[in-house]
């Protein structure tokens, strides 16, 4: 039986978009990697805190004055963001835009001013489609959006009917296979990212990694890490990096950031979302929650058990 | 047994290393294969039954030009390939490359005939890496083994989980071009 792969590299989601795919011959291959870059540019026009056109920055100009109607993709990721957010008490928090304003990280909004007592409870989602905020508010997606692209794309791929699809944008990926393949997983070496350590296999597994040592950013923000307490403000010295395996990629997404401000203690988090997760901490160890080397194939866990 | 599985475990990355793990990922050594510039050209331009090709060098005074629209490094030697359907013009191919963090990205955009851009596909791709960029001693320890494994790095990306590595130089890149397409058109 012949199988036709293809890989592909597009600039999305403000990092590289990688797909293969294989599938029963080219024209398959090339119709489903077409589908699933065109779910991922329209979760990229519709989420981007940058593009002034989304229906993230319509809202952040608007949705403290009137209703905003959004995409069915939108209304979805604000739905998990939400869901996210009430798992974490608030640890996980789509409206911590300002902090990530004031340091640099994001580009300075064309929207009025975001009050400083608002949160994420302050969005109201609407059956209907429509979003409001109860105060001025800047909400950002980048802690969840760029999962849920990848789900999205995978979705395409596994409807049309490819075999086997790995789809990674900048390290959040998800995996797919109904022939039973498994696919290799490394997590860069945060002391030197050149490097990769490998960690098992994973099969139709979503992973997603956070970490401050690979940013690519300038001078003094090397130190800062995009991961933002509610209450303390932006993470100066977070665990190196967070790798979180789960379900779906945007639940991946969400759960690294809330494993980086919890550590150890989002356990029963993880255990409630059928999850785990890793935590690499200076200079040179890998914590691992229950259950995260059998999701990368491993009988028994590696190395000894960690008592609190 | 059962209580090691109940609670977290530590490792040390070290061990992790060389405890065999590696013959289960096998960095992956084949070449990369993206997209060819023949390929990138029927798919940007399905209806076309010619394509016309040159080589443009940038002068440094272009390059510097381009600069004051987006500042990146571009190699300064761009395919531009015309596509035809007959003696109608459909839009303008461009293949180039700019420096990412560490290495060049090899990337075609295409022009419709009405100037907007119809697609951006990379053709070469072989970054993993981000900040090392800035040490001397990282770079140069590249420099041998590029010849022997050219696609190494960029091909095993796609099993490797870590933080995301932006891709503003190559948006720079495209307003680059679009930028000397209009240039071009004038003179044309």
């Amino acid at each position: 039986m012949s199988t036709c792969t293809l890989r592909r590299i597009r600039p999305w989601l403000g990092t590289y978009v990688h797909i293969d795919v294989t599938a029963a011959n080219d024209r398959v291959a090339e119709t489903a990697l077409h589908a699933a870059f065109e779910e991922i540019a329209a979760v990229h026009q519709a989420m981007s805190f940058h593009s002034p056109d989304s229906d993230v920055s319509r809202l952040n100009r608007e949705a403290h004055l009137h209703p905003v109607a959004v995409s069915a993709g939108t209304q979805a990721v604000l739905l998990a963001a939400r869901r996210f957010a009430q798992l974490s008490s608030g640890l996980f928090d789509p409206t911590i835009a300002p902090a990530l304003v004031q340091c640099g990280m994001l580009p300075s909004p064309t929207a009025p001013d975001a009050d400083k007592e608002a949160g994420w409870e302050d969005i109201e989602i609407d059956e209907g489609g429509s979003v409001r905020f109860r105060r001025p508010l800047w909400i950002d997606l980048g802690g969840i959006a760029k999962g849920y692209a990848v789900d999205r794309a995978i979705d395409a791929l596994e409807h049309l009917g490819v075999h086997n699809a790995c789809v990674n944008a900048g390290g959040d990926l998800r995996h797919f296979s109904r022939q039973g393949q498994r696919h290799p997983l490394a997590v860069r070496h945060p002391d030197d990212a050149s490097r990769s350590v490998p960690l098992g296999h994973i099969a139709n597994k979503a992973v997603a990694s956070s970490g401050n040592f690979l940013l690519g950013r300038n001078g003094g923000q090397m130190d800062a890490s995009p991961i933002v307490h509610p209450c303390h403000g932006v993470a100066q010295s977070r665990p190196r990096s967070v790798t979180v395996i789960a379900g779906t990629c945007c639940e991946a997404d969400a759960l690294t950031k809330i494993v980086s401000l919890l550590g150890r203690d989002a356990s029963p988090l993880l255990v409630e979302l059928g999850a785990s997760a890793a935590i690499i901490e200076a200079p040179d160890t890998l914590q691992a929650s229950p259950g995260f080397w059998s999701a990368l194939g491993h009988g028994a866990p590696l190395g000894q058990p960690l008592h609190a | 047994m059962s209580k090691s599985c109940d609670s977290w475990s530590t490792v040390s990355l070290v061990s992790l290393a060389s405890a065999g793990l590696s013959a289960l990922c096998p960095p992956a050594v084949e070449a990369a294969q993206y997209m060819s510039v023949e390929q990138a050209e029927k798919a940007a331009f399905p209806d076309a039954d010619r394509f016309d090709a040159r080589t443009l060098r940038l002068t440094p005074e272009q390059l510097h030009s381009l600069d004051a629209v987006a500042s990146v490094r571009q190699r300064g030697e761009v395919r531009q390939i015309d596509a035809w359907a007959g003696n109608k013009l459909l839009g303008t191919l461009y293949v180039d490359d700019v420096l990412g963090k560490v290495e060049w990205v090899t990337y075609a955009v295409a022009i419709g005939a009405d100037g907007a851009v119809r697609s951006l596909e990379i053709l070469e791709y072989r970054e993993t890496h981000g900040y090392e960029v800035r040490m001397p001693s990282w770079r140069k320890q590249f420099a041998g083994r590029r010849l022997e494994t050219p696609f190494h790095f960029g091909d095993d990306i796609k099993n490797i989980s870590g933080a995301t590595l932006s891709c503003s130089h190559l948006t720079a890149g495209v307003q680059r071009l679009l930028a000397l397409h209009a240039q071009l058109a004038k003179s044309r």
